[in-house]
C-alpha cells in the first residue's frame, strides 16, 4: 500500500498527484503514440474515432457531469461545428482560422441555447435542448446553398499549415493532439473557481448563490464551453465521416452521447475517456464478433465433430447481423450500468485500483455507501 | 448607527404573511438570537436578509448598505455568510473542495487565466487555499480534509457547513439551526464555536435557535417571533420568561 506524504499546498493543486501516477501516465501517452506503428489503418481509424468522441465525452461531461445541466440537443453542436467548418474550407479559408470560426459559431450557438437554462432544469431543459436539435436538423436539410441538403456535401481532407494530414495515421495524432489539448484545458478549468462553481451549481444552486457564484454567467459560460468542444469535435468529425448529411446529427446521435457519460461516469474526466472508448470501439467489435464467431465455432466443430457447436456459432452470427443488435446491446449496457454501478466504468475503475492498493485489506462494504446518484441523474 | 438594521420587513406568500413588519438592530460584535415557534417566520428573516426572497415592505441596511435590492450573489462579497437549516453541502465534492468554493466571492481570475491556469491562478489557489485552511485547524476538521461530503456522519457536515460560512470571511454570520440533529456533546461543542467565532475572530453572529440552552448560553439578546410579527426583544433571560413568548409556546 502506498502513502502519500503531503508537504506543499502545490500537491493538491499539480497535474499529477505524485510521480507514480505521472509514470503511468506517460506510459498511457507513450502506448498511444506508438499504437499507428503497430497496427493496421483500420484500426489506427478506429482508435481515431475514441478520440474524437472522446472530446464530444468532455464536452457533454462538463454540461452533465459536472454542472448538472442535461442536454439531449448535443449532436445539433457536432453539427454546426462540421458544416460550419466543412464550409469555410470550401470559401477556401485556411484550416486553422476555419476551425477557429467554426468553434465560434458553435459557442455563439451555445450562449444561446443556454439562456433558456438560466430558468429550466431538469426535463425540461432536456426538452428544450432537443427541440433546438431538431431545428437545427431542419435548417441543415433545408439551408442548400450552405449545407447541400439531403444532397450531402464532401469535406476534403486537412492540410494544415502546408503539412497534409490525409493518411490515418497523421490524422489520428492530430485527433489526439486536439484531445490532450481538450483534457488539459478542462483540467484546469476544474482546479481553479470555474470548475468549482459548476460542481456547487450540481450539487446546490441555492448554497452555491449565497457563496457567491453568480448562477447565470456560470450555467451560460458551461454551456457557452460545452458548445465549443462540440464545435472543436464537430471539426475533426467532419473530416473524419469525409461526407455530411443533415440525418448524421439526429437525436440519436445525442443519446448516444449521453450514454458515453453515463456509462464512462457522471462527474469525471476519466469517465469521458472511458466512455468514448466504450461507444467508438463496441460497433467494430460486434463487427468482428459476427464474422470471427461463425467461423471459430465451424472450426471447433469440425475439430472436435460436434455439429451443435457449429449451429450455435452460426446461430449467433446471425442474431448480431440483425438489425438493430447494436443499438439493443448499448441499451442493455446502459441499463445494466445504472443498475449495478451509477458511477460507470471510472467507478468500476476506482474500485479495482483500491483493491489492489490495499491488498489484501479491501473489504467487500468499502464502497457500499458509494452507491448514490448524481444530482443531474435524478431530474430534480 | 446599527451594524445590521432591519427596519419594517414584510413579505407575503399569497394570503399568508410570513414576516410582518419585523424591526431589530444586530450590534456589532454580538450574538443575536431569533427564536419562535414552527412556521414563525425565522428561516424566511433568514433567506430574506440572503436575498433568495424579496421582501414585499421594508428595508434591509447592512454596514451602511442598503442591501434591500441586492442580487443574492452579491451579498457573500459584502461580507454576510450563512448555513442553512437542512444542510446544503455539494455533496459529490470533497470538503476542501466545499470550502475552497466559499472563496468565490474573492476571486480575481477571469475565464481565460484559469483555461491555461496561469501562474496568477496557482498564486491565488494557494492564497486560498491558506485561508481554508485556518477554517479547517479552527473548526477541527483535518481528518476529513480529503472526504466526500456523501460520506460523513451528520455531525460532521454540520461543522463543515460552518466552516465554508468562515471560509467567505464574513462580518456577519447567519446561522440557521446550527444545533439541529446534534447530540448533547455536539450541542455543547457548537456553543463553545459560536463564542470563539464572536470572540475571537470578531464576528457577529445572527441566528436561529430552538435549543433554549444554547440559546442562553452563547446570545447576547433574543427576539421572539410568532406568526411572522415580533413578540418580545431582550436578554434570553427576559424574553423566556415574558408572558406573551410564554403563551406562544404553551397555549392559554
Amino acid at each position: 500500500m502506498r502513502f502519500q506524504f503531503k508537504t506543499s499546498y502545490n500537491q493538491d493543486i499539480r497535474l499529477f498527484k505524485d510521480r507514480v501516477d505521472a509514470g503511468w501516465y506517460s506510459l498511457l501517452a507513450l502506448a498511444v503514440v506508438a499504437l499507428p506503428m503497430l497496427m493496421s489503418d483500420y484500426y489506427v481509424g478506429e482508435a481515431t474515432w475514441v478520440f474524437i468522441y472522446g472530446i464530444c465525452g468532455v464536452s457533454l461531461m462538463v454540461l452533465v457531469g459536472y454542472t448538472g445541466l442535461v442536454s439531449l440537443g448535443h449532436a445539433a453542436f457536432l453539427g454546426i461545428g462540421a458544416y460550419a467548418h466543412a464550409y469555410f474550407l470550401k470559401q477556401g479559408i485556411p484550416w486553422i482560422p476555419s476551425v477557429v470560426l467554426a468553434v465560434a459559431i458553435t459557442t455563439a450557438s451555445g450562449l444561446v441555447v443556454g439562456l433558456p437554462a438560466l430558468r429550466m432544469t431538469g426535463i425540461y431543459l432536456a426538452i428544450a435542448t432537443l427541440a433546438f436539435s431538431v431545428i437545427i436538423q431542419e435548417v441543415f436539410s433545408r439551408w442548400e446553398s450552405v449545407t447541400h441538403g439531403f444532397a450531402g456535401m464532401p469535406v476534403e481532407k486537412p492540410t494544415i499549415l502546408g503539412i497534409a494530414f490525409h493518411d490515418e495515421g497523421p490524422f489520428y495524432y492530430l485527433c489526439l493532439f486536439f484531445l490532450a489539448v481538450v483534457l488539459w484545458l478542462t483540467r484546469n478549468l476544474l482546479r481553479s473557481p470555474t470548475g468549482r462553481a459548476w460542481i456547487a451549481i450540481r450539487d446546490s444552486e441555492i448554497a452555491a448563490q449565497s457563496m457567491g457564484v453568480n448562477l447565470a454567467i456560470y450555467k451560460s459560460i458551461a454551456f457557452a464551453y460545452s458548445a465549443a468542444l462540440m464545435g472543436l469535435a464537430g471539426a475533426l468529425f467532419a473530416h473524419k465521416i469525409a461526407y455530411l448529411a443533415p440525418d448524421i446529427f439526429t437525436i440519436l446521435l445525442s443519446i448516444q452521447f449521453l450514454l458515453l457519460v453515463i456509462v464512462g461516469g457522471l462527474g469525471s474526466l476519466h469517465g469521458a475517456v472511458f466512455g468514448a472508448i466504450f461507444v467508438a470501439l463496441l460497433p467494430p467489435l460486434i463487427a468482428i464478433l459476427r464474422d470471427s464467431i461463425p467461423a471459430s465455432m465451424n472450426d471447433a466443430a469440425a475439430a472436435m465433430n460436434i455439429k451443435v457447436l457449429a449451429l450455435i456459432g452460426d446461430g449467433v452470427g446471425n442474431f448480431l447481423k440483425k438489425p438493430g443488435v447494436e443499438a439493443g446491446i448499448f441499451g442493455l449496457i446502459l441499463v445494466l450500468v445504472i443498475l449495478l454501478e451509477p458511477l460507470g466504468m471510472y467507478g468500476r475503475w476506482v474500485k479495482i485500483r483500491v483493491f489492489f492498493s490495499t491488498f489484501p485489506m479491501y473489504r467487500g462494504a468499502t464502497f457500499k455507501r458509494q452507491k448514490t446518484y448524481m444530482r443531474s441523474e435524478r431530474l430534480r | 448607527m446599527s451594524f445590521f438594521a432591519v427596519d419594517n420587513l414584510s413579505i407575503n406568500f399569497g394570503g399568508i404573511k410570513a414576516v410582518d413588519g419585523v424591526t431589530f438592530d444586530v450590534n456589532k460584535g454580538e450574538v443575536f438570537t431569533i427564536i419562535g415557534p414552527n412556521g414563525a417566520g425565522k428561516t424566511t428573516i433568514f433567506n430574506l436578509v440572503s436575498r433568495i426572497y424579496q421582501p414585499t415592505g421594508g428595508t434591509l441596511v447592512f454596514d451602511g448598505t442598503d442591501i434591500t435590492n441586492v442580487a443574492p450573489h452579491r451579498i457573500a462579497a459584502l461580507g454576510i455568510a450563512r448555513t442553512f437549516q437542512n444542510i446544503e453541502l455539494f455533496e459529490h465534492a470533497t470538503l476542501l473542495q466545499n470550502l475552497l468554493l466559499a472563496r468565490h466571492a474573492h476571486k480575481k481570475s477571469n475565464f481565460f487565466s484559469e483555461l491555461l491556469f496561469l501562474p496568477s491562478v496557482r498564486q491565488m489557489e494557494l492564497e486560498h487555499r491558506e485561508a481554508v485552511e485556518k477554517a479547517i485547524d479552527f473548526l477541527d476538521l483535518q481528518q476529513y480534509r480529503d472526504s466526500f461530503i456523501v460520506n460523513l456522519p451528520y455531525g460532521v457536515r454540520k461543522v463543515t457547513e460552518l466552516a465554508r460560512a468562515l471560509c467567505t470571511d464574513p462580518k456577519l454570520l447567519l446561522l440557521d439551526e446550527p444545533s439541529s440533529g446534534l447530540n448533547v456533546e455536539e450541542t455543547e461543542d457548537m456553543a463553545f464555536w459560536i463564542q470563539d467565532i464572536r470572540n475571537l475572530l470578531g464576528i457577529t453572529v445572527l441566528m436561529v435557535e430552538h435549543d433554549m440552552s444554547l440559546v442562553s448560553a452563547v446570545s447576547d439578546r433574543v427576539l421572539a417571533l410568532n406568526y411572522g410579527r415580533p413578540l418580545a426583544m431582550g436578554t434570553p433571560a427576559e424574553v423566556q420568561s415574558h408572558p406573551e413568548v410564554v403563551r406562544a409556546y404553551l397555549g392559554g
